[in-house]
């Protein structure tokens, strides 16, 4: 594992979101997006099972694109008719289409 | 609106009461004007409030419901007993409909469609009611009168068809142009009570999804501030969702149930609707019947026009659902439903007069308190003697105040015998009986609690009557008697206790068949010497059933064993008498309230006992000479010409041993009656005082013991132990008879 992280190339900062994005974390969230923000770190969704309407805010208020949502995510947004903001091109998208 | 949602709930249960008494009415004969307008406005009522509720499946019933009853109402035919039939069933099916609103189970609509025809029929009957009733005297009669049904029946279905085959067009999905718009903005509020606008869209996704189609989600971010101006708590965000156009407005409405104080919301149908007036008759079958609905609806749309314009104009690109998120959503939304559905409250309504008297009582009690504390700080011996008098007349004040809470919890048992007409009436058709039941005493009160309680051992019961009691049609014509079975519930106060009997002109119980069965389970010994009273007793033992063949209503054995076991638990007690040929009465005997109750504090080796008043008959000294050995060691006492078993109390609980007959000269006895009518003598070192105890239950806490029925604490902190009379009483009779150990044991249990 250690190899792993001396071979890999040096990942962008990540800020791992709370898999719970519920009305309770709403609080945490906001922190956390405006700490990823002035680290200029990415959002990282992919352990986020559930999405509420107050996180929602926070999510489509911030402009920082969601990196690798998890399928509930997705789901959450399409529920929501907000999925437009999930197809903005990812760091692994960009880097698949460039 | 939860609230007055659950009234309207309240008063649904009060017009289907009325519907009930008014159709008794009917069936017993009463056809007088006033009957039937009462009948025509209790289905009136609930027609109404259900469509202010948009209850669509209420209101289109309860519509062909009133139109029949208005025929009836404007004397177009009359209330035959095939009319009032119809209509009986028709009130099972709206009753079940109801129900169903309250979130209970979904009635079956091949049983609405049903009664619905059937109602039909009878509106359709009208000029020909004259003909019809004269026909249906006739046993040729009987089929004509049944033709109309089926034939009525086939266009409903067809009503119902065009659902399905909608469905098959897959048009739905494409969302057709009378499509449902839902907008929607949560406040503040909803998320502070931990719902979600995610749970209101869960809910639309799921009204689609039974349309057989997809939603349209339009999020609404025109108010979102930039990240560093927004407040986690506050919603920004409004919807806006398009639904099929099969959605209904009802289950629209239904997702806004929980949330309408919290949340803002309009429904429209799609302004550019070119659907045909026959889709638009399916969709609004009533829509004459239910203008309070689409009223609201304009209202709403004119009171938030700003959120309509809003919604529509920046909005975000339009999201179809794909089916699997839809899919998804199902599960979830099972739960999203369960958590925003509030237990139903249980609640009473009690007359005005009763909570004023309370009041007026509590402040009696506070000025007495006040009384007390002032006396209490006076030292002198006259402030003394008053503070003695004020303290007693707080405890009257108390027991008044106790006497007034009772009162506001007492209910009459009407609401759970009418209950029982439906019982019986179901049964009947089951078992092809034709049964009366007769009500007596409904406006007996009783506390709440047990009136609840009651529901289910008098189902049991009276399913026993109508399935085991009652004989066949055939047999009672045979035996002289009329072919209409008759059963008589009946409730009555008795000496602080309500008795409450159900009497059926049966065949009575058969005596040795019982007695045979009970040998042949091995309950009791093939000599045993029973009396009559004791072999009916068998039928409540656990295991026990003489039905020859296992029905659909009664016969498993297990049933009656519950019964008594409910009826115990209320500390209540069954009795049983039969007349071979004349019927069978059981009754149960219940306390008034399962809390407290008047006992007279005694003594026995020196325990301190409490002994339910409502069960002594007389208290005396006894002679020597009016007590006479038996040769089994016990005792009974002549008490002006009666003999009784005598029930040396610390004997009987097994304080003491036995005791000769010489010890009980002078001694002090408590003539104690049953509710069967048996009497014993208890003897006791003394009587010590009467008063009021809090009953605790010993099975509860402990375990049952017998001769005790329950605890309670007394004033000075002792635990003391409420003696189980019936008990005592069945046990002395026992001993006399000498009867087996096994039976008694069984009887007094």
């Amino acid at each position: 594992m250690s190899t792993d992280t001396e071979t890999a190339p040096a990942p962008a900062a990540r800020v791992t979101l709370p898999d719970r994005l519920d009305s309770a974390a709403v609080d945490v969230l906001k922190g956390l997006i405006e700490q990823a923000e002035a680290q200029n770190a990415d959002l990282d969704a992919s352990e986020v099972t559930y999405v509420g309407g107050l996180c929602l805010q926070v999510l489509l208020a911030n402009g920082r694109p969601l990196t690798a949502p998890s399928e509930k995510v997705r789901e959450a947004f399409a529920l929501f008719g907000v999925s437009e903001f999930l197809s903005e091109p990812t760091p692994s998208s960009s880097e698949l289409s460039a | 609106m939860d609230d007055i949602l659950q009234i309207f709930f309240q008063e649904c249960d009060e017009q289907l009461q009325e519907l009930e008494r008014g159709l008794s009415a009917l069936s017993d004969g009463e056809s007088e004007h006033e009957t039937v307008n009462a009948v025509f406005r209790a289905v009136h009522s609930i027609k109404g409030g259900a469509a202010s509720f948009g209850l669509e499946n209420l209101v289109r019933f309860s519509h062909v419901f009133e139109n029949s009853l208005d025929g009836l109402r404007s004397e177009r035919f009359a209330p035959t007993p095939e009319v009032v039939k119809t209509f009986l069933k028709a009130m099972d099916v709206l009753s079940d409909l109801v129900s169903e609103a309250r979130g209970g189970n979904t009635v079956d609509p091949a049983r609405v469609a049903e009664s619905q025809a059937e109602l039909a029929a009878i509106s359709d009957s009208g000029d020909q009611s004259a003909a019809s009733s004269a026909l249906a005297a006739t046993e040729a009669a009987i089929p004509q009168d049944f033709t109309p049904i089926p034939m009525d029946f086939e266009p409903i279905s067809a009503d119902f068809e065009p659902v399905p085959v909608d469905l098959d067009f897959g048009e739905l999905a494409a969302l057709a142009p009378a499509a449902l718009i839902v907008t929607f903005r949560p406040h503040d509020a909803l998320y502070e009570r931990g719902d979600d606008a995610r749970n209101i869209l869960i809910g639309l996704t799921d009204i689609a999804t039974e349309a057989g189609g997809q939603i349209e989600v339009t999020c609404d971010r025109s108010a979102l501030p930039p990240l560093a101006d927004l407040i986690p708590g506050k919603s920004y965000l409004s919807w806006r969702v398009v639904l099929p156009a099969d959605a209904s407005e009802d289950s629209a409405n239904a997702v806004f149930d929980w949330v309408s104080d919290t949340c803002d919301f309009t429904l429209t149908r799609d302004e550019a609707d070119d659907t045909t007036p026959a889709d638009s008759a399916l969709e609004h079958p009533l829509d004459q019947a239910e203008p309070e609905t689409t009223d609201s609806l304009t209202e709403m749309d004119l009171a938030e026009p700003h959120l309509h314009d809003d919604a529509v104009a920046p909005l975000a690109s339009a999201t179809p659902l794909v089916p699997s998120i839809a899919a998804a959503a199902q599960p979830a939304a099972g739960g999203v439903h369960a958590a925003a559905r509030k237990p139903e409250q249980a609640s009473i309504r009690v007359d005005l007069h009763r909570i004023d008297n309370l009041m007026d009582l509590v402040g009696e009690l506070v000025i007495a308190q006040a009384a007390i504390e002032s006396l209490s700080r006076r030292t002198d011996a006259s402030g003394q003697h008053e503070l003695v008098q004020s303290i007693s007349s707080m405890q009257s004040l108390t027991r008044d105040i106790q006497d007034a809470v009772m009162a506001v919890r007492a209910q009459p048992v009407r609401s759970v015998f009418q209950r029982m007409q439906r019982v019986v009436r179901e049964a009947s058709s089951m078992t092809n009986k034709n049964i009366v039941l007769l009500l007596e005493g409904e406006d007996t009160e009783v506390d709440r609690t047990l009136v609840e309680k009651l529901t289910d051992p008098l189902t049991h019961m009276l399913r026993n009557a109508v399935d085991h009691g009652i004989e066949s049609e055939e047999a009672r014509i045979a035996a002289g008697k009329p072919a209409e079975g008759h059963i008589v519930l009946s409730a009555e106060h008795r000496s602080g206790r309500i008795l409450i009997t159900i009497k059926d002109d049966g065949a009575g119980i058969n005596r040795q068949r019982v007695f045979d069965t009970a040998v042949k389970r091995g309950i009791i010994p093939p000599d045993a010497s029973l009396t009559d009273e004791e072999v009916y007793n068998l039928i409540f033992m656990p295991g026990f059933s003489t039905a020859a063949t296992v029905s659909n209503l009664s016969g498993r054995g297990v049933g009656m064993d519950v019964v008594k076991q409910a009826i115990q638990s209320l500390g209540g007690r069954i009795t049983i008498s039969s007349v071979p040929g004349k019927g069978t009465t059981f009754g149960f005997s219940l306390p008034l309230t399962l809390a407290i109750l008047d006992g007279m504090l005694i003594a026995a080796a020196g325990s301190t006992m409490v002994l339910p008043i409502s069960a002594v008959i007389e208290t005396m000294i006894v002679n020597q000479r009016d007590i006479y050995a038996l040769p089994d060691g016990s005792n009974v006492v002549s008490i002006r010409g009666d003999c009784m078993p005598l029930i040396p109390l610390a004997t009987a609980l097994k304080l003491s041993s036995a005791s000769s007959p010489e010890s009980f000269h002078n001694a002090v006895i408590l003539v104690v009656e049953n509710e069967a009518g048996a009497r014993a003598a208890l003897v006791v070192d003394e009587i010590r005082d009467q008063t009021q105890v809090v009953i605790k239950s010993m099975e509860s806490n402990y375990r049952p013991i017998f001769g005790v029925s329950a605890a309670t604490i007394l004033g000075d902190g002792s635990v003391s132990l409420i003696l189980d009379v019936s008990a005592l009483v069945a046990s002395a009779i026992g001993q006399i008879d000498t009867k087996s150990a096994n039976i008694r044991a069984g009887l007094a249990a």
